[in-house]
């Protein structure tokens, strides 16, 4: 992490703290959440503690970054620009210090550019807005892959671009969700949930080979959501519908499955997001069980965060997650209209 | 955690199963979008679920997990989204059996034209429009009487049947769609998702014969597509509610509006593409209500006079395109279904009884309002007060006038009768011009919205063109013989003076004038006409067809001038 980013979140956490301690006050959800939201670490005592709240951010404001008289006079003439998230279904940190949030509840990507103080609303290019971007992908030269489903397109965001362009593949996409880039290779990851599989692209576009197909079996999908290369450049692919996370090697070929439907901690009753930290945890967002659930690399259940509600550690339907440097957990938190920022503070044995 | 035993089996079978399933084998899931496991062995034969059942309700599982970081707090119940408690709950999010949908509706499993939120479609005590937003509000109290539309909304006991609120009393997916049963489109509760699904709830006044729920027009296919939303094949009848509004992806949300912009919600159709007659060509015209001015200002629960922050004119400003009237004229529809406006007192009325109360809402008291073209002796911006029918003359617009002599007046024009604000503000190709299009202030190539020309500058030379408006009423050959006031045609054709530099078209206020200076209209254009030599500017009435002006004109004295 640079030291910007340290700075960022270091001076963040100290403000965000204090917000949170006042909000929790109030914020009673439910018999035994409570505990949680005060506690800002997670497993409680006398768990060794795992994961600390960092941030939780629902704007431009959030971040420190202010708009400049200039800015707020053209907001008063042409409209209120989007800096408020709507609907965010997808987070990553770029190398740079920018935070990217796609968000079909305005249309576009947030772009927070942090070092700059800086924010962009990022769309299309002739300013044609995104109708669904759900997935995001952060690529070793600080340039960002955008999915809309519904324009079955991929997009890129270069560095110092405002625009995200349209990067032409030698293939058609049903609707295209999840994305990963294989930083050494540059070789993209894209699942593509309309035909139940994950299609892998070179640099350049070409399609390279495509796994999966419908089916129950392993290395089948049904319904594939979202997906992340870990730091052995393993592949974990969230079979959000098959109620399973799958694991296949760089090339395509299963390597282990995990998950079964059930509606308790340690089930994937609808996993989508899925991200991995330093120490080869498996994260995965599950939007029916509210919450995050953290697995080892193996797919034993380790702990699950979260439960429905809005305070800190609670999710509304959250979907997408990105783990940055440092361990630095985002998960975006759909209907609660935020991104929360958790990071993992544990030991490396699991 | 209570150890499951016979009661815990039964109430998972309770949670698992929704109401009715007993009898019930959901044939209509069978082979729609929703029988996800189409192509799939059974997912968990062994819990004896129904397969097709665990995509939207998840199998209670066996043994509670703790994972490997959890020493000894307890697993959390899971949250049976369809069995929260509202109070438990937020305002504001989605919840109960929402969750389950837009779940996968988000665009990821499933594409989310479902922009839905939470936000109660309510009217804040005087808050910025708390309106709906991007889509039809979900998971929200069904509260007639709190609705910002509360008036026209149906009781809940007045619902039909097949459109179910929640256990809670709350609108949820659910009250539109059944995804269970993919009979309709969508997989709809009834067959019409236009119209008769939305009326289910929204009772819109003169809605059933409203010419938005009757007409069997159609587009042509020129121009842009009316109806974003729909196949565009059909008749605006088919259409109805989808007209105008979409239940999901509306503009910005607003009103649920396809557009963003008010009025392009009307003039999509109302170009002759659809509508025979074009009001979008009359929005071009240099002189028009400026419905393109503002946008996300008007609301439908707007007062009668609005601040003039808030001053602004939409189409819906003069019409209900929810009793729109269709060929019958708009002038005596707006009357007989009650739109709000200003009375003659100056009292905000909500239901109008003549269309120049609708006029007064903002061309009458409220703030904001402009100064008029021309100035005058007695300047008054007030049109309400201008046409008082106490004062000492005025148009005949809120009663016959005074005058009882007026050899001009082409028949059926007579000494009693009344006019209308638009017998002389109307577009320049009304009817009333010989024109062909449509009637009504929209918009007009001459000044002041004035349906004819109305030449006011000093020096015009007299043609029937030049006051083609004042002739439209007064003939023009009893003026010029000088058949009213003996010196017309001297003034207006001789010496090329314009009518409005004596006569003041709307009227003078009791409270500025009198009698006995402000008959006839009189009320002198003072960048035209100036003070006499003895520093008098008035008229000065002696009786009928006789009078006297003291005032300097095109450098003529007149100190007592009679006739």
């Amino acid at each position: 992490m640079t030291t910007c980013s340290k700075r960022f979140l270091n001076g963040l956490q100290l403000v965000c703290l204090g917000l949170v301690m006042a909000s929790c006050v109030s914020a009673v959800k439910g018999p035994g959440q409570r505990e949680h939201v005060a506690e800002l670490v997670w497993p409680p005592p006398p768990s060794a503690q795992r994961l600390t709240f960092v941030t939780s951010f629902s704007g431009a404001k959030d971040l420190g970054i202010r708009k400049r008289f200039l800015q707020q006079l053209r907001a008063l003439v042409g409209g209120q620009r989007q800096e408020h998230l709507e609907r965010p279904m997808a987070v990553v940190e770029s190398a740079d210090n920018k935070i990217f949030v796609a968000d079909p509840g305005v249309r576009g990507v947030h772009l927070f550019d942090l070092n700059r103080s800086k924010y962009r609303l990022v769309l299309r290019e002739n300013d044609e807005p995104f109708p669904s971007p759900v997935g995001l992908a952060a690529g070793p030269g600080g340039e960002v892959y955008v999915t809309d489903s519904q324009l079955a397109g991929l997009y890129i965001i270069e560095p110092g671009d405002s625009r995200a362009r349209k990067i032409p593949l030698d293939a058609i996409l049903a609707q295209p969700t999840g994305v990963a880039v294989d930083g050494p290779s540059g070789r993209i990851y894209l699942v593509d949930t309309g035909s139940h599989e994950v299609k892998i692209f070179g640099r350049d576009g070409a399609l390279l080979s495509r796994i999966g197909g419908r089916g129950t079996e392993a290395g089948q999908f049904n319904f594939p959501t979202m997906i992340w290369i870990n730091a052995a450049g393993e592949m974990l692919v969230s079979d959000t519908l098959n109620f399973r996370t799958q694991v296949f090697d760089a090339d395509g070929n299963f390597l282990r499955q995990f998950g079964s439907a059930g509606d308790r901690a340690g089930y994937q009753p609808q996993s989508k997001g899925i991200a991995t930290d330093s120490h080869g945890h498996v994260y995965v967002v599950d939007s029916m069980l509210h919450a995050v659930q953290i697995f080892d690399s193996d797919g034993s259940f380790l702990y699950r965060l979260g439960l429905l509600g809005d305070g800190a550690g609670e999710f509304w339907l959250p979907t997408g997650i990105f783990i940055g440097e440092q361990d630095t957990i985002y998960v975006a938190d759909s209907y609660n209209a935020r991104i929360q920022v958790f990071r993992y503070t544990g030991s490396g044995i699991p | 955690m209570r150890a499951p035993g016979l009661t815990g089996i039964a109430l998972v079978v309770l949670l698992v199963t929704p109401v009715g399933a007993q009898e019930q084998d959901y044939a209509g899931l069978t082979d729609t979008r929703h029988d996800l496991a189409l192509y799939l062995r059974p997912v968990s034969p062994d819990q004896g679920e129904d397969t097709r059942c665990v995509f939207c309700h998840a199998p209670r599982s066996q043994s509670p997990s703790l994972g490997a970081w959890n020493e000894d707090q307890p697993d959390h119940l899971f949250d049976y989204p369809y069995d929260r408690p509202a109070a438990a709950l937020p305002a504001g999010k989605p919840d109960g059996s929402s969750l389950a949908c837009l779940g996968c509706h988000d665009g990821t499993i499933a594409l989310a034209d479902i922009a839905s939120r939470a936000q109660p479609a309510m009217a804040v005590s005087g808050a910025a429009p708390a309106t709906v937003s991007h889509g039809h509000p979900v998971s929200v109290l069904y509260e007639p009487a709190s609705a910002l539309d509360g008036k026209n909304m149906a009781s809940r006991d007045d619902l039909p049947q097949r459109v179910r609120l929640d256990k809670n009393g709350k609108v949820q997916c659910t009250s539109c769609h059944d995804p269970h049963d993919g009979t309709y489109a969508n997989f709809l509760v009834m067959e019409d998702g236009n119209t008769a699904l939305c009326v289910s709830c929204h009772r819109k006044p003169g809605w059933s014969s409203s010419s938005h729920n009757t007409a069997s027009a159609t587009w042509n296919h020129r121009a842009q597509d009316p109806w974003p939303y729909t196949d565009s094949l059909g008749t605006v009848a088919e259409y109805g509610c989808a007209n105008c509004h979409t239940p999901h992806t509306a503009g910005d949300g607003r009103y649920l509006l396809n557009f963003s912009h008010e009025e392009d919600n009307c003039l999509a159709c109302h170009n002759g593409n659809v509508a025979e007659t074009d009001i979008r060509s009359e929005f071009n015209k240099t002189s028009r209500h400026p419905v393109e001015l503002t946008t996300a200002v008007h609301r439908s629960d707007e007062p009668v006079e609005l601040a003039p922050s808030d001053r602004h004119v939409e189409c819906v400003d003069c019409h209900d395109p929810h009793s729109s009237p269709g060929k019958q004229s708009v002038r005596e529809f707006n009357i007989a279904v009650g739109i709000p406006g200003i009375d003659v007192n100056g009292a905000a009325t909500t239901e109008i009884v003549a269309e120049y109360e609708l006029c007064f809402r903002c061309h009458g008291d409220g703030p904001g309002r402009r100064a008029m073209p021309t100035p005058r002796v007695h300047d008054q911006s007030n049109v309400r007060v201008q046409f008082d029918s106490g004062n000492p003359s005025f148009h005949p617009v809120l009663a016959p006038g005074n005058n009882l002599d007026v050899p001009s007046l082409i028949a059926p024009l007579a000494e009693n009768s009344t006019i209308h604000c638009t017998d002389c503000h109307s577009s320049d190709s009304d009817s009333k011009s010989g024109g062909r299009g449509p009637d009504g202030p929209h918009g007009s190539i001459f000044r002041s919205l004035l349906n004819r020309n109305y030449q006011t500058q000093d020096r015009t030379p007299e043609s029937p063109s030049a006051y083609a408006l004042c002739y439209s009423c007064h003939d023009r050959t009893s003026i010029l013989n000088d058949e009213s006031f003996p010196e017309h045609r001297l003034h207006v054709s001789d010496n090329n003076v314009p009518c409005s530099a004596c006569h003041d078209p709307h009227g003078i206020s009791f409270t500025q004038g009198n009698p006995d200076a402000n008959s006839h209209l009189i009320n002198f254009d003072t960048s035209i006409v100036f003070p006499s030599a003895s520093d008098e500017l008035r008229f000065e009435d002696r009786g009928n067809q006789s009078g006297a002006c003291f005032l300097a004109c095109h450098n003529n004295n007149h100190d007592g001038t009679s006739y």
